[in-house]
């Protein structure tokens, strides 16, 4: 990514900071489940079912005595990576078709540009459900069906950037150097679209993480013995007046994830915009001008 | 006159719209990996005599595209064949089903703007003070939260605070079903409250900063006359904007809130389906869920066009 010069207001405000700080505290987590979980997530325990908080199970059992925390590492680990991989897949497929609409223009522009009005007036949640009809049940194949459902979001930014770029200087400088158009797009364009496409991915994976929490729910997405957050919430309605604590869980956890995504994309957009940028005072900045 | 005009205009997309989706619908599932005879059949054993027989009854040798116009020339009668695996007519299905599903969108984009614009004005009208303040948090909280994440949580509150409240069982009569849509309908419409109040707001702060209110007020007139008749009917055109966003994906929304809540619904129909592959009721369902969507679409767009003569003019809508 290109570095933007930053001596007048800053992307880390104590607000995003705190976002940020508490996502990757939650992407650790996660991700080392392996390592921090106590137990097997799977590991059945009868005699514990449905104990409450004590010093062998943090967050307590569940129905049939599996440990509650273990099984919220796990989940999030599948949760998140799940999330992570759809944003992947709708990057690889819609920024470069973006950018080439967007640089070229002409008859393929039109025409994609045209498939996807029409894809964008089905609801994200109703074309996931067309395509795992099509691909079959699963955790693949719900990460591959979201993954398609949101390129025409991601090419259609990635296309409007690229038409704003294009009539820069720096791409009429580019040109007449004789640099090729594919050196033109992937080295000087993308990295000048980077920071606002990445504001847009971070939103995305916050949604992502919802549908595909709506999809294990309904039982379209992750099959067990997998385990995420959106199982986890279906498992713990069933047993909603045992242990309410099985739905508040997942429910804290996916609430917590999808706010700090929230403020950190909306503190990007407010430093890409100089009209919504937080200033230091006026006393910072004339300080920090005469260094 | 001109009115007309735009009616006609919009239908003239909203057609060939329809019939796109409707050939999305039906490409898809026929590119699926799964042969319709396996779920026809299940796990009974069968003769290659029964299996041309299955494959003659529901025309499958037939080329795609005549499969497919059979299909949508049937659909736009009501008629939506029989479905693989129980043989019942899906059209009696759906019709069973889109009732409530239909209730819950619709009453849920009534509740949902009549209470967004509400608190959207007061927030507006109280800006920078503890109202305000209280309602952005509440509605910051409530954007992040997926619909069905707040219908589990409202379940919950019932089952603490009014354990007595029911949601399991068939919907038989008026009254059951008056009984049991509201509070869903209102869970539902969460999630466009917090993003319609958020619109509302801003977009009434402006008006009420600019001059025409002043000269109002200083004029003597009534503040709760300024507010609603001058400047909440300027605010109102990007908050109907949002809301025509918002009412068509709150279907998707009822699919899980359905769930949540044990209703009866489209969704249930169709995820059932999906898992068994069954998919001329795959197809019907989506395809009656996406038209409804549509339709809410378009109706946005022809109030919308109604209040801002603006629209009326160019001719173009907001959705699609």
């Amino acid at each position: 990514m290109s570095r933007r010069k930053n001596n007048v207001g800053t992307l880390f405000t104590p607000t995003v900071l705190a976002a940020s700080v508490v996502f990757l505290l939650i992407l650790f987590c996660t991700v080392c489940a392996g390592l921090l979980a106590p137990y097997d997530p799977e590991a059945i325990d009868l005699s514990s079912a449905f104990s409450g908080p004590s010093p062998e199970h943090l967050f307590g059992a569940d129905n049939i005595g599996r440990d509650v925390l273990s099984r919220l590492l796990y989940g999030g680990r599948t949760s998140i990576t799940n999330a992570l991989l759809v944003v992947l897949v709708s990057v690889l497929g819609g920024v470069p078709l973006g950018l080439l609409c967007g640089y070229y223009g002409g008859w393929l522009d039109s025409l994609v540009m045209r498939v996807w009005d029409v894809i964008l007036s089905i609801p994200a949640l109703l074309f996931g459900f067309i395509l795992v009809a099509m691909l079959g049940r699963g955790s693949a194949a719900s990460v591959l069906a979201l993954g398609i459902a949101y390129i025409p979001m991601i090419s259609r930014l990635a296309r409007n950037l690229t038409s704003v770029e294009k009539t820069k200087t720096y791409v009429t400088a580019a040109k007449s150097f004789g640099f090729s158009d594919a050196r033109i797009i992937f080295r000087q364009i993308l990295p000048n679209c980077t920071s606002t496409l990445f504001a847009e991915l971070t939103v995305d994976i916050g949604y992502a993480i919802i549908t595909l929490a709506s999809l294990s729910y309904l039982g379209l997405g992750v099959q067990p013995p997998t385990s995420d957050w959106g199982m986890m919430l279906q498992e713990g309605l069933v047993n909603l007046r045992q242990m309410p604590f099985l739905v508040v869980a997942p429910g804290i956890a996916i609430v917590l994830t999808i706010v700090s995504l929230n403020i950190v994309s909306d503190g990007i957009q407010a430093y890409l915009d100089p009209e919504q940028r937080k200033l230091p005072s006026f006393r910072r900045y004339e300080k920090k001008k005469h260094k | 006159m001109r009115y007309l005009r735009y009616i006609l205009k919009r239908l003239c997309v909203f057609i060939p719209l329809f019939l796109i989706v409707s050939l999305i619908v039906f490409f898809a599932l026929r590119f699926s990996g799964v042969d319709p005879i396996t779920v026809m059949l299940g796990e009974r054993q069968a003769t290659p005599e029964v299996m041309a027989a299955l494959r003659a009854q529901y025309y499958l040798d037939d080329p795609l595209i005549s499969q497919y116009l059979r299909w949508i020339g049937n659909a736009v009668t009501g008629d939506f064949g029989v479905d693989y695996i129980n043989h019942q007519s899906v059209s009696t299905l759906i019709a069973q089903r889109l009732p409530i599903t239909l209730g819950l969108v619709i009453l849920s984009i009534v509740i949902g703007t009549i209470l967004s614009v509400a608190l959207g004005v007061l927030s507006s009208v109280r800006e920078g003070r503890p109202t305000d303040r209280t309602i952005s948090v509440a509605v910051l909280i409530l954007v992040s939260v997926p619909p069905f994440l707040l219908a589990i949580i409202t379940l919950l509150l019932l089952s603490v605070f009014a354990p007595s409240v029911g949601f399991i069982g068939a919907i038989n009569s008026v009254s059951d079903y008056w009984a049991r849509i509201p509070l869903p309908a209102f869970v539902l419409s969460l999630n466009m409250v917090a993003i319609v109040t958020r619109v509302t707001r801003s977009s009434m702060i402006i008006q009420l900063k600019s001059q025409y209110t002043s000269t109002a007020l200083a004029k003597g007139l009534p503040a709760k006359m300024v507010i609603w008749k001058h400047a909440f009917r300027n605010a109102l055109i990007p908050v109907l904007t949002i809301v025509s966003i918002f009412a068509g994906t709150s279907i998707s929304g009822a699919v899980l809130v359905e769930s949540v809540f044990s209703l009866p619904g489209l969704g249930g129909l169709l995820t059932q389906a999906i898992k068994t592959n069954n998919y001329p009721i795959v197809q019907s369902a989506l395809l009656v869920l996406l038209l409804v969507f549509l339709v809410i679409g378009l109706v946005t767009d022809l109030i919308y066009a109604a209040v801002d003569p603006r629209i009326r003019k160019s001719g173009k809508g907001i959705t699609a």
